[in-house]
């Protein structure tokens, strides 16, 4: 589908049309066998390299934000080292996979029994979980802070955090978003125009939106055909990365597009038969937060193609063009697998 | 354990969340998908724009398919004046590396004028004159070639629109039949008088652009298809009907005269296989002509036709059995009966009372004796006759703006033009008319309208025909065959006969020389020609010779060498067999 998505911008720009989707199958070949070889990993390496991770992705975010500061007012979350340009906000994602299910299981008692402990037994040990999210949302990336938030909410949820605690966290975030989002011209234009719904495609913000219903709208039932998008010929911006669902929808339909939405359905049924069947409570959670980011972001970016979200700009899981993103989930991927095979269960059937 | 049931719990309540997220989403893109599709579809199609669909115009081809007139492609190149700046960038790739040059306006139409041919300081004016008009024509009808060329000159002031044109892959052969096309549509001729099955209707197609405007592949819905012209199928033959405008040329040229004219019709079915013009206009050059040559003379110019008429008279008066082809005429040196005082008619030679036959009045071309032989029939009957020939109606060719000539009804004759429209003056008819008459007489007294067009081939292969012409008997066969004996002795028996003669075959011919009148009085002018039929036995093939306002030689003589030089190219073309009998002899004198 990048293939198919991109090809005529990528023509347009760099004079090929297979520039993007081989540099997207070239990060494939790259990603595959790294999940292949993170699914051997032996079953503490996770808990050891967690806070290396996490660290060391921070700092990479927070280099991208001083030396990217004031370049764009639009997303300046990449690092362009040599040819190559990565987003250090994929990195804590994947490190808080690791890292928030180490320090979760160890605080979640400590949170639940809040009163009687000192403040700083708990907090300090989310820090960095803070200054990631901060740090995201400073290299003004508002997608990929909802999906960090959701990632630390959920990681909360799932390590036994009394709800009520949970629900104070979430509405205090939300309101803290509320104010972040007024305090950006583009951000609160975004909302507006979710609110009051879209009908004015020469409106700024809407326009991608309603080119991505007009898309849908165009495939029907039974799509187009692959290739024969309309939309993709330069219509639809980001018609490779944060709008590939609606390409999808328009060459290959609705039954294409409930296929894709079904994927990430059973996606999420063998994430919950690996964390049911687990007994350690770290790769439980581990397992849980890296659903929470695999699954929610993918319903977060078709939320806002059909336009039940504005435009958060999240790519797609898998299916996205966009190297960082493909190796990071391939590694969440393997990192679960990794757990998976150390279910004594599984371990038992593998021998 | 508790720990576990609450964590079993929430992961319920996860998969539960998931469920209903689906759910939404499946509605959502069902009411998208489905629901609105329509709606959403609806807007995506407003982006589609139209552009023309050229249908071609169709060709004209002889009767062996050869084409005669075409259509090509050629194309416009326009410019956006309020586009044009000092200069340009333009990528252009040296040693293999692109890199920007700068071009200057100076330079970009002198570019333009290199490929073109046009002139540069009349580019840089039109560029120039109204610096905000959107639209102007730098250069019309240029080829597929030099459109390219000019394209990849990569000047973004610079558009092109196709533009489709006519061209004549055998230039001047039957131009004067074929007509001339202009830029907004046929003007003459075949163009114009079969331009409704010519002509193409151009269709439109309905195209959606990419946002940066790049018409997109497959996106091309044909709201209305175009519509090729069909073929229009002459049945001339462009061989030979390049020999007759060739001999036509060569001797016109040489006898000093204005204009020509020759035909070359099928006796048995009346299709013109050759109808030449001379001079002769080259379609793809408007200025190879005069405009007055421009038309087919052979089809639209009447004149009076002189001595070669006094073949109908003859045929008429032998199928009304007032004479046969030995009656006997005491010829005067004048003739005056019936004319007002002081008006005589005379033949072209000075003689004393000679006696001929009937025969004889008609291979020397005797005024006197036909004005004698019109004291043996009524007015009304010859008249009659001389109609129906087709004299003052059309051949059946149905050429653009055919003249009918001009017949004298009973009440307009005055007893002078009484006697002299039985030798083609005082009446009119064209050369066609002529080229019917001995059709007429070759075809055993059936006359068969003539046909120049067999039909219009439609785009889609089906055919609508010219109705088959009807023949209709003009006189009886026996006086048919007696006038075509009679003729024959024209090559037999007449000064003219060694210059028409073809060894082997019997060919029938009569002589004109025809005086011309200018306001009411007969000048020094004459129109010459001959018109014959061969082979005598059986003819299949009538040929007319005309020759206007010679200068060198002012009689039929000038048109002999022609009528021969064709009647070869006929019997060459067409492989008419040779006469097994010889020619009968019949008196001329008694």
């Amino acid at each position: 589908m990048v293939l198919s998505s991109s090809s005529i911008e990528s023509w347009v720009s760099d004079g090929d049309f297979f520039a993007r989707a081989s540099r997207q199958a070239i990060l494939a070949l790259i990603g595959v066998p790294l999940m292949l070889i993170a699914a051997r990993a032996p079953r503490s390496f996770w808990r050891r390299w967690a806070w290396h991770l996490i660290i060391g992705a921070l700092v990479l975010q927070a280099v991208v934000v001083v030396v990217g500061a004031g370049q764009s007012l639009y997303n300046n979350n990449w690092l362009y080292i040599g040819g190559f340009s990565l987003q250090p906000s994929e990195l804590i994602k994947l490190g808080f996979v690791v890292w928030l299910a180490l320090v979760v299981t160890r605080v979640a008692p400590i949170i639940n029994d809040w009163r009687r402990a000192d403040w700083r037994e708990y907090a300090l040990p989310l820090a960095p979980a803070v200054a990631g999210i901060m740090l995201v949302m400073l290299g003004n990336d508002l997608g990929t802070t909802v999906i960090l938030a959701a990632m630390v909410l959920g990681s909360l949820y799932f390590g036994g955090v009394r709800l009520s605690i949970v629900s104070l966290i979430t509405i205090v975030g939300s309101l803290g978003a509320a104010i972040a989002v007024q305090a950006s011209d583009s951000r609160s234009e975004r909302f507006a125009v979710w609110f009051e719904g879209c009908t004015d495609i020469a409106s700024r913000y809407c326009y991608q939106t309603l080119q991505g219903w007009q898309a849908l709208g165009d495939g029907g039932i039974f799509g187009v055909g692959l290739g024969n998008s309309t939309a993709k010929w330069s219509w639809l911006p980001e018609a490779e990365t944060d709008f590939i669902f609606a390409v999808i929808g328009e060459e290959l339909g609705l039954i294409g597009a409930l296929l894709v939405v079904a994927l990430f359905v059973v996606l999420a049924i063998c994430f919950v038969r690996i964390i049911r069947r687990q007994v350690d409570p770290y790769a439980k959670l581990a397992t849980a937060i890296a659903m929470i980011w695999i699954i929610g972001q993918a319903f977060v970016n078709i939320a806002v193609v059909l336009g039940l979200l504005p435009v958060l700009g999240v790519p797609l899981p898998f299916i996205s063009a966009g190297g960082s993103s493909l190796v990071t989930t391939l590694l969440a991927v393997g990192i679960v697998l990794s757990f998976a095979r150390h279910d004594p269960r599984a371990r038992e059937q593998l021998r | 354990m508790i720990e576990a049931r609450r964590t079993r719990r929430r992961l319920t309540l996860a998969v539960l969340a998931v469920f209903a997220v689906v759910v939404i989403f499946s509605v959502r893109l069902v009411d998208i998908q489905v629901v609105r599709a329509d709606t959403f579809s609806k807007i995506a199609r407003q982006q589609t724009y139209p552009a023309t669909l050229w249908g071609t115009r169709g060709d004209i081809v002889d009767a062996n398919g050869t084409v005669l007139a075409t259509s090509v492609d050629r194309f416009n190149i326009t410019a956006a004046p309020d586009m044009v700046e000092s200069d340009f960038d333009r990528v252009e790739e040296v040693d293999g590396t692109k890199t920007r040059v700068k071009v200057s306006l100076q330079q970009a139409v002198q570019e333009i004028a290199d490929l073109t041919g046009a002139d540069p300081a009349e580019l840089t004016t039109t560029l120039t004159e109204d610096p905000d008009a959107r639209f102007v024509y730098l250069v019309k009808s240029v080829t597929l070639d030099v459109f390219r060329a000019v394209r990849d000159l990569d000047i973004p002031w610079v558009y092109s629109e196709p533009q489709p044109a006519r061209s004549y892959p055998n230039g001047a052969i039957a131009g004067n039949l074929i007509g001339l096309m202009g830029t907004d549509g046929a003007l003459s001729g075949t163009e114009l008088k079969w331009d409704e099955c010519l002509a193409s209707t151009n269709g439109e197609v309905q195209y959606a652009l990419s946002a940066d405007g790049v018409r997109l592949p497959g996106s091309e819905v044909v709201e209305k298809p175009a519509k090729d012209g069909g073929t229009v199928h002459l049945t001339i033959d462009s061989d030979l009907q390049w020999f007759t405008q060739q001999a036509l040329a060569e001797q016109g040229t040489a006898i000093g005269a204005k204009w020509g004219t020759a035909f070359v019709v099928e006796i048995k079915t009346g299709k013109i296989r050759a109808a030449a013009d001379w001079p002769t206009i080259d379609p793809n050059d408007l200025n190879s002509a005069k405009a007055e040559d421009a038309g087919a003379r052979s089809f639209v110019a009447p004149y009076e036709p002189g001595s070669v008429i006094k073949t109908a008279t003859v045929a008429g008066m032998l199928d009304a059995g007032v004479l046969t082809p030995t009656t006997q005429f005491t010829v005067p040196s004048a003739y005056t009966k019936g004319l007002p005082v002081g008006a005589e008619i005379h033949d072209s030679w000075l003689h004393d009372t000679i006696r001929f036959t009937t025969a004889g009045v008609l291979v020397n071309s005797s005024n006197i004796g036909i004005g004698q032989m019109t004291e043996l029939m009524p007015l009304k009957q010859r008249i009659e006759y001389l109609k129906a020939f087709g004299f003052g109606s059309p051949t059946g060719a149905d050429f653009l703006a055919e003249d009918d000539g001009f017949v004298r009804s009973v009440a307009d004759t005055d007893p002078v033009t009484a006697v002299t429209q039985q030798f083609g003056q005082g009446m009119t008819a064209t050369s066609a008319q002529v080229a019917s008459l001995y059709q007429t007489i070759g075809n055993g007294g059936v006359r068969i309208p003539l046909t120049l067009v067999e039909g219009c081939e439609h785009a889609d292969g089906t055919w609508t025909d010219v109705p088959e012409p009807e023949g209709t008997r003009v006189v009886s066969e026996k006086a048919a065959k007696q006038t075509i004996n009679i003729l024959e002795n024209v090559v037999t028996n007449y000064h003219l006969g060694p210059t028409l003669a073809v060894p082997g075959y019997r060919i029938a011919a009569k002589s004109g020389t025809a005086e011309v009148a200018k306001n009411g009085v007969y000048t020094s002018d004459r129109i010459v020609s001959v018109v014959g039929m061969l082979p005598a036995d059986d003819p299949q093939y009538a040929i007319t010779v005309t020759f206007a306002y010679p200068t060198t030689i002012m009689s039929s003589r000038a048109a002999a060498p022609t009528f021969n030089a064709i009647a070869k190219q006929v019997i060459k073309t067409f492989r008419v067999p040779p006469s097994t009998e010889p020619a009968p002899s019949i008196p001329l004198t008694w």
